[in-house]
């Protein structure tokens, strides 16, 4: 072998193990990003958000400094009108009003229909239920700002107890806007915090932390959800307090349960059941688990169980003004309807 | 004397309060709708505790006691089961078993 052949075959040598070694590391890079992959602008709705996502720099509530989507919506789901809420009469059937918590508290929720509201005495197993006048068949419901105000609150107001509690978005102020700041890269956090909200829904609207039932139910009031498991209140705007199927996106072929939406520390929230309609057996303690393609992900719970998931895995940014692990009082779950 | 009146009171509010105190606390127990039975399942539970509770149609939820906000409940973390006579089944395989003709 001639010199010159001797260097060209260890430079092809040399250029293999540089370039098998890049790959590798390249590969490596890709695997770990794919682990560690947040939120994707790309599968939110067109109009979930008011202003164009950007990405700011941040901190976590346990002092990681971090880069974070800021997210600025309407307190609206795009792409659609919130409600039917509460019927306006006994007779009307389930097209003219929305859902509510089973009371079970698991599996589908029920239709608020009008014979749902004569029967609620029964349902509940209290005589003192009455959100209906017998004179005049018709339901009585929070029909203006004022009443809204009044009711969608965990301490309704005397002269609201009694009734099926809805609001409009156009009772919010003309400049109401939600901000959410996402970690771009989600960090695990050293211990799993607390849900006072879960995150961000596809469409925008919040996916809220549990509903105060027992103060709703505690003051002989509904705070009826619509068909997609979401309501208004004043602080709020249209969150969800239920996966009703209105935000998935099936992101996958490989039969894993659609997307819904993403944790407040960015992992991804999925439906509770895959595309064979079977639910994960090993979840954690916040209802998460991981695979090779998705890293660690949620699912939500169903329907009426009151929660999308256990615990948040990773660290997140507290709000301004919020205590830990949370927004401030009138933007979280007690507070919220 | 003062004392024979004063136990018959006694004898006869002790059973009436006590009648009174067992209607209310099943009227508490009754009114328990939705999150009220998962939050009691973790009543003097520690956060991460194991815990269970039973709902409608013999379903067994199981899980682990997490912080809601401020309320410590029971979040459900396995698939829901079927509780049957002694026997615990989870509720897929349940169906399944109820979907198979028997042979």
């Amino acid at each position: 072998m001639s010199i010159s052949n001797y260097l060209l075959l260890m430079g092809i040598i040399a250029l293999s193990v540089i370039s098998g070694g890049y790959n590798s590391s390249l590969a490596e890079t890709k695997n770990d990003a794919t682990l560690s992959k947040g939120l994707d602008i790309s599968m939110f709705a067109k109009s979930a958000f008011t202003q164009e996502p950007k990405i700011v720099d941040c901190e976590t509530a346990e002092g990681t400094a971090t880069t974070c989507y800021q997210l600025v919506t309407s307190g609206s789901p795009a792409g659609r009108e919130p409600g039917p809420f509460c019927p306006r009469t006994v007779t009307d059937g389930a097209d003219l009003g929305g859902a509510w918590f089973n009371k079970e508290g698991a599996g589908d929720l029920v239709d608020i229909t009008g014979a749902f509201i004569l029967n609620l005495s029964s349902y509940y197993d209290d005589p003192n239920w009455k959100l209906y006048d017998p004179e005049t068949n018709k339901v009585r419901y929070t029909a203006t700002l004022e009443a809204c105000s009044g009711a969608a609150r965990p301490d309704v107001e005397e002269q609201y107890k009694q009734n099926c509690i809805e609001c409009e978005m156009a009772y919010l102020d003309d400049a109401f806007s939600r901000t959410y700041l996402i970690p771009t890269t989600p960090i695990p956090a050293a211990r799993p915090g607390r849900v006072h909200s879960a995150g961000i829904a596809l469409d925008g609207a919040e996916l809220s932390g549990p509903a105060p039932v027992n103060a709703i139910l505690g003051s002989y009031t509904i705070a009826a959800f619509d068909d997609c498991g979401g309501h208004i209140n004043l602080h709020q705007g249209y969150h969800y307090h239920s996966a009703t199927g209105c935000t998935d996106i099936p992101n996958s072929d490989d039969g894993h349960a659609a997307l819904i939406g993403y944790a407040l520390d960015g992992y991804g929230i999925y439906t509770m059941k895959d595309a064979e309609g079977k639910e994960v057996e090993s979840l954690d303690e916040c209802r998460g688990t991981t695979d090779d393609t998705r890293g660690y992900h949620y699912h939500a719970a169903s329907p009426s169980e009151n929660m999308f998931i256990g615990c948040l895995h990773g660290e997140i940014v507290r709000p301004a003004g919020a205590p830990p692990g949370g927004p401030p009082p009138g933007h979280n779950a007690p507070a919220a309807k | 004397m003062t004392s024979q009146p004063t136990s018959v009171r006694t004898w006869l509010v002790f059973p009436l309060a006590f009648s009174i105190l067992l209607t209310a606390g099943y009227c508490h127990a009754h009114f328990s709708p939705l999150n009220g039975v998962a939050v009691n399942a973790c009543e003097n539970k520690a956060r991460s505790e194991a815990c269970q509770y039973q709902g409608g149609h013999n379903d067994l939820y199981m899980g682990t006691c997490q912080y809601m906000s401020t309320v410590l409940m029971c979040v459900r973390n396995k698939p829901i089961q079927k509780v049957n006579s002694n026997k615990t089944t989870s509720l897929q395989e349940h169906k399944v078993a109820q979907e198979t003709p028997a042979k």
